[in-house]
């Protein structure tokens, strides 16, 4: 039961990732905890930042350099446009994913 | 990408902290090393985590300089270096999102398509020439000048390829088989660059740098050839050229097919062996850099 709920999680993470970004920059860490101050998810930085990358590359988000009064210069991650179509993709592919699993569940509740 | 100066830490760390956290931070680029993680990747991923540290730090104990301790409890918390790969091997499906592959994932290796196709090129070329030959080689009748008398033509042979039939076959089948030694090196160094950033998903490298190498060396060895045999025969041309302009008496004509002869087969002796060396040099030079990892 575990191993599927952080399977599910984990295949979910480039969707709240995108998610997250859609309307507002945010460096790495700062997106952590906006993604963990939700209670379904519980990420770690070794998930998070690996995917920042990997969406970096493929182009999906783009990198702003900015100050840290802290540490090594921020990267403020945007969306780019192929990031917000990727997401609307996603997004549709989503519901249309809860959708049918609503009615499944439903109709396994009916039964019982 | 916009860059700024990064300012200098407001968070001051002792030489021990620092080390402790430098230790911390090579022990995850070593971990994304070790999985193949782009350099550039690996610097972002690093960054973010040392950030994220520093930030964590202040926010718990304000300006004031973090001790070991507090950084090593804070470190404690965290990932360890081995969970970028650990919980990637549990999880397959985070292997493919984070777009690099694990220990225990079963990865298909698939020939690479621009190498697979550059070598059916090449092979288009062998059957260009064959059909080219064979259209320049059989002779066809056709009518000469049906004109002069339509009910009884004169008939003639002519070559295939100049019939309409083999003007077909020759820009159908022989002119992109003719573009071969053109395509199929691009195709080769296509094929190398998409090997090397594959992460063994795709092989072929041997094959494709082969393909990419062909057309260079066969430069190399035009070149070398050219530069030593061709002064060598103008040398001989401009000796007959010299006895016919003064009337003198040349080299007898054995004498001159001996001086000849030893000339250039020396000649092609020495161009073969600077392009075998050239060739060597390059190749090697060449290899070694396909070979490296991206």
């Amino acid at each position: 039961m575990k191993n599927w709920s952080a399977q599910l999680r984990k295949g979910l993470v480039e969707l709240a990732v995108l998610a997250a970004l859609r309307d507002e920059e945010a460096y790495g860490y700062q997106l952590l905890q906006k993604l963990n101050a939700l209670p379904a998810f519980g990420l770690t930085e070794s998930t998070v930042y690996p995917l920042l990358a990997r969406l970096t590359k493929d182009k999906l988000v783009k990198v702003r350099v900015g100050p840290s009064p802290h540490g090594p210069p921020r990267r403020y991650y945007q969306l780019t446009a192929a990031g917000k179509r990727h997401l609307d993709e996603m997004k549709t592919h989503w519901k249309l994913l809860t959708q049918s699993l609503d009615t499944l569940l439903e109709s396994a509740s009916e039964d019982s | 990408m916009d860059t700024t100066d990064s300012p200098t830490s407001a968070l001051d760390l002792d030489f021990e902290t620092r080390s402790r956290l430098e230790q911390h931070l090579d022990a995850v680029d070593e971990v994304l090393r070790r999985y193949q993680q782009p350099r550039s990747a690996r610097a972002a991923i690093v960054d973010e985590l040392e950030n994220q540290v520093l930030e964590s730090l202040a926010q718990r104990i304000g300006d004031r300089d973090a001790t070991l301790d507090e950084l090593t409890g804070l470190l404690a918390e965290m990932d360890p270096p081995e969970a970028y790969a650990r919980n990637s091997i549990d999880l397959p499906a985070e292997s493919i999102s984070t777009g690099f592959s694990f220990p225990g994932e079963v990865v298909e290796s698939k020939l690479n398509k621009a190498t697979l196709l550059g070598l059916v090129w090449w092979m288009w070329l062998l059957i260009a020439l064959i059909t080219t030959l064979f259209l320049i080689n059989i002779e066809v009748t056709a009518k000469a000048d049906y004109r002069a008398s339509p009910r009884d033509p004169l008939w003639t042979s002519i070559s295939a390829i100049q019939t309409g039939w083999g003007i077909a076959i020759f820009i159908v089948v022989c002119i992109p088989g003719f573009i071969a030694p053109f395509a199929s090196p691009i195709l080769g160094w296509v094929g190398v660059s998409q090997i090397r950033y594959s992460r063994g998903r795709q092989h072929g490298l041997g094959l494709a740098f082969a393909q990419g190498a062909l057309l260079p060396i066969t430069g190399i060895i035009a070149f070398f050839g050219g530069l030593i045999v061709a002064p060598v025969g103008w040398g001989i041309h401009r000796m007959f050229e010299h006895h016919k302009m003064w009337g003198t008496r040349g080299p007898d004509l054995s004498e001159v097919q001996w001086i000849g002869a030893s000339w250039i087969f020396g000649a092609i002796a020495l161009a073969t062996l600077i392009s075998l060396i050239v060739i060597w040099i390059v190749v090697r030079r060449m290899w070694r850099k396909t070979s490296q990892p991206v």
